[in-house]
């Protein structure tokens, strides 16, 4: 549920108060910011979708159910729009850009898990998604339901299948070894 | 560790935060965003969503009631009609978003005169009339002048005449002293009633007025500060025990010794006759930290012990800072290591936040003698477009022109709340630390003293060229400097400004 603080800053927001949008949005941009990142494994790329979702979120304020908590409906703006980002053909390209042999020495601990990386990416957005929230962001079952807009079972069965496709994948890439 | 744990120690290795991520400015372009995107009312949407609820209505009558045939036209007429509606709405003036007082959103601004101490420089002023008044509904015309005295002399004089030709005016705290002093300026109380409604400022930068207790003929706008700032490679010659945020200026100038084994003096004051601010540098730095005040002890015993340490200061300074009006290109190109300047002329190097930090000024024997330069508005009594001027302190005052100021000028913002980027973040820290040292002696530019405060600031650039770089007698210096400045302030009748004690009548020189 909504505090009254959170419920005036968003009342306020309704009537267009910019000042009152920033401050309701401040605190969740971290969060935001690491949920794209979890989804699009692109720190530049989740920026500008978190961007783009405050921006849709400003613009689409009266979506936003009365006793509704704003956290977990930005938050799914945020996943969509990585959704989104993914499907576009700058996506695509981007993702087939050649990896470079002589990779530094920095980028080791970054390679080390890759496997992993490949493997969460390769997820069908919706089980992705449900994965990043609560393995990542370490949310609650009950908050990823609310950001999702599931029940709490649905948000169960799509964890479990994520984890049966990780699995999978994982020993699938220790075979090919 | 369970499955599930690992998973989550791993996703973390796997995907790891970093510090600065997400971006410093990431709220800025959002807000920026928001600002270039107003939307549309909460009416506007219940409206469209009625008309939805509406045509699905028809829709469904439709599919049973084939005498109803005539609606779709006439719907489709309706619904061209509420979207023109819709549309002219879209065009009015923007809708209310933070920062907009309702009662000046439909009012044009007209033509505003407005003038001001701040942003003479080409660039500074470019800044200002490209994106701080850009937007503004109506015209600003913007004109400024590298000191306050020939605006205050203007105003005083249109008064004192019985006309106004000035609709606003920016003038740091002091300057304006002798605006509010003469009543010559408006009662902007219930202006600042309306603005607190959207828009916080701190308590510290309102007052209550000099004439009338709870009356306010100023509203601030900008706030800047002064600051050592310190190229890394300096930090490897710090004295054991000097910590390089809580220096002392005998610790300073053992540093200034040690830096010169680099092969030359690594320390800079803008000290140029013309457009240096060294005049700053001991009225709210030097004097406040060894003598508690910034003109009553200008000649105590505190002041011979201070201008000996300044000599010392100055043994181990670059030579070039008497022609130096601001550090900024000695710090960049590597000669200077460490400067004192005021923020807004130190910026290009505080933006290489790999080379350079911005730290507190030094403590002396009677605290941290810091100083808070505040710009405020004023509206002159009488002046012409008073309606616009008002509009236009709104306008200058909501947190998007606030930011485009703050970028433009280099000075920090007053309003509350706003996510700032660097530098002006790193001049925040310093301001901020000021504030919260417990032996902080806050000093003011000097207040009151109008037309004279050019003169009165000469005095203190003479006396620090007589003593520290001419090398005369300290004692007769101070005798014979401290009476040019008494008769500076005893024309103006100033009273005492802190950090000096004001009781009644001129300040008085002991």
């Amino acid at each position: 549920m909504v505090d009254s603080r959170e419920a005036a800053l968003i009342a306020r927001v309704r009537m267009g108060h910019e000042l009152a949008y920033a401050e309701l949005l401040a605190p969740l941009l971290p969060l935001g910011a690491r949920l794209a990142y979890g989804l699009l494994q692109d720190r530049c790329a989740a920026e500008d979708c978190v961007q783009e979702a405050a921006l849709r979120a400003w613009r689409r304020i009266e979506n936003l159910e009365p006793g509704r908590s704003f956290r977990p409906w930005f938050l799914g703006i945020v996943a969509n729009r990585c959704r989104e980002a993914r499907r576009s053909s700058w996506w695509l390209f981007s993702t087939w850009l050649p990896v470079p042999d002589d990779v530094p020495d920095v980028e080791i601990d970054w390679l080390r898990w890759a496997d992993l990386r490949t493997a969460v990416g390769r997820l069908p957005y919706r089980l992705r998604v449900a994965i990043v929230l609560h393995f990542y962001l370490d949310m609650p079952l009950e908050d990823v339901a609310a950001t999702l807009g599931l029940r709490i079972a649905g948000v169960k069965t799509r964890i479990n299948q994520g984890l049966r496709r990780l699995r999978t994948a994982m020993e699938a890439e220790v075979k090919d070894r | 560790m369970s499955a599930h744990d690992e998973l989550r120690r791993a996703l973390h290795e796997a995907l790891p935060a970093r510090p600065g991520y997400p971006s410093p400015d990431l709220l800025d372009r959002i807000m920026a965003d928001v600002a270039a995107s107003p939307r549309a009312t909460g009416r506007a949407h219940a409206l469209g969503r009625a008309l939805g609820r509406t045509l699905g209505r028809t829709r469904a009558r439709l599919a049973w009631n084939p005498r109803l045939l005539w609606l779709p036209p006439v719907a489709a007429l309706a619904l061209v009609a509420v979207l023109a509606q819709l549309l002219v709405g879209q065009r009015a003036p923007a809708p209310a978003y933070a920062g907009r007082v309702e009662f000046l959103a439909t009012t044009a601004g007209g033509h505003v005169e407005f003038l001001s101490s701040q942003a003479h420089l080409a660039k500074e002023y470019r800044g200002m009339t490209d994106d701080v008044l850009a937007g503004f509904h109506g015209v600003a015309d913007f004109n400024s002048q590298p000191t306050a005295s020939d605006d205050v002399a203007r105003i005083l004089y249109e008064q004192a005449a019985g006309r106004s030709t000035v609709d606003l005016v920016a003038l740091t705290r002091g300057d304006m002293a002798a605006l509010e002093g003469a009543g010559a300026l408006e009662d902007l109380t219930p202006l600042l009633r309306q603005l607190r409604a959207d828009r916080q400022f701190p308590a510290s930068l309102l007052h209550g007025g000099g004439r009338d207790a709870g009356t306010q003929y100023t509203i601030p706008w900008l706030q800047a500060t002064y600051l050592l700032v310190v190229n890394k490679l300096a930090i490897g010659y710090l004295p054991p025990g000097a910590e390089v945020d809580h220096l002392t200026y005998d610790q300073l100038v053992d540093w200034g010794r040690r830096m010169e084994a680099s092969g030359r003096p690594r320390i800079g004051l803008p000290a140029a006759d013309d457009g240096g601010l060294i005049h700053r540098f001991l009225q709210g730095y030097a004097y406040p930290s060894f003598t508690g005040t910034t003109l009553t002890g200008f000649r105590s015993p505190a002041a011979v012990q201070m201008w000996q340490t300044l000599d010392d200061l100055w043994s181990v300074t670059d030579p070039a800072s008497t022609t130096s009006s601001s550090m900024d290109d000695a710090l960049q190109s590597g000669d200077i290591w460490v400067a004192w300047d005021h923020q807004a002329r130190v910026s290009g190097a505080l933006a290489d936040g790999d080379r350079f930090i911005a730290v507190p000024a030094p403590s002396g024997p009677a605290g941290r003698g810091s100083m808070t330069a505040v710009v405020d508005l004023a509206i002159p009594k009488n002046a012409p477009n008073r309606k616009g001027a008002e509009a236009l302190i709104e306008w200058l005052t909501r947190p998007r022109q606030q930011l485009a100021a703050s970028s433009s000028l280099h000075f920090t913002p007053v309003v509350q709340g706003l996510v700032l980027s660097e530098p002006v973040a790193s001049e925040w820290q310093v301001s901020r630390s000021y504030r919260s040292d417990p032996d902080a002696v806050a000093t003011e530019p000097p207040v009151g003293l109008g037309a004279d405060a050019e003169r009165f600031s000469a005095v203190y650039r003479e006396t620090f060229t007589r003593i520290v770089v001419q090398h005369q007698d300290i004692v007769m210096v101070l005798n014979q400097e401290a009476a040019k400045l008494q008769q500076i302030v005893d024309h103006a009748g100033a009273p005492c400004w802190p950090p000096d004690r004001s009781g009644s009548g001129t300040c008085h020189i002991a």
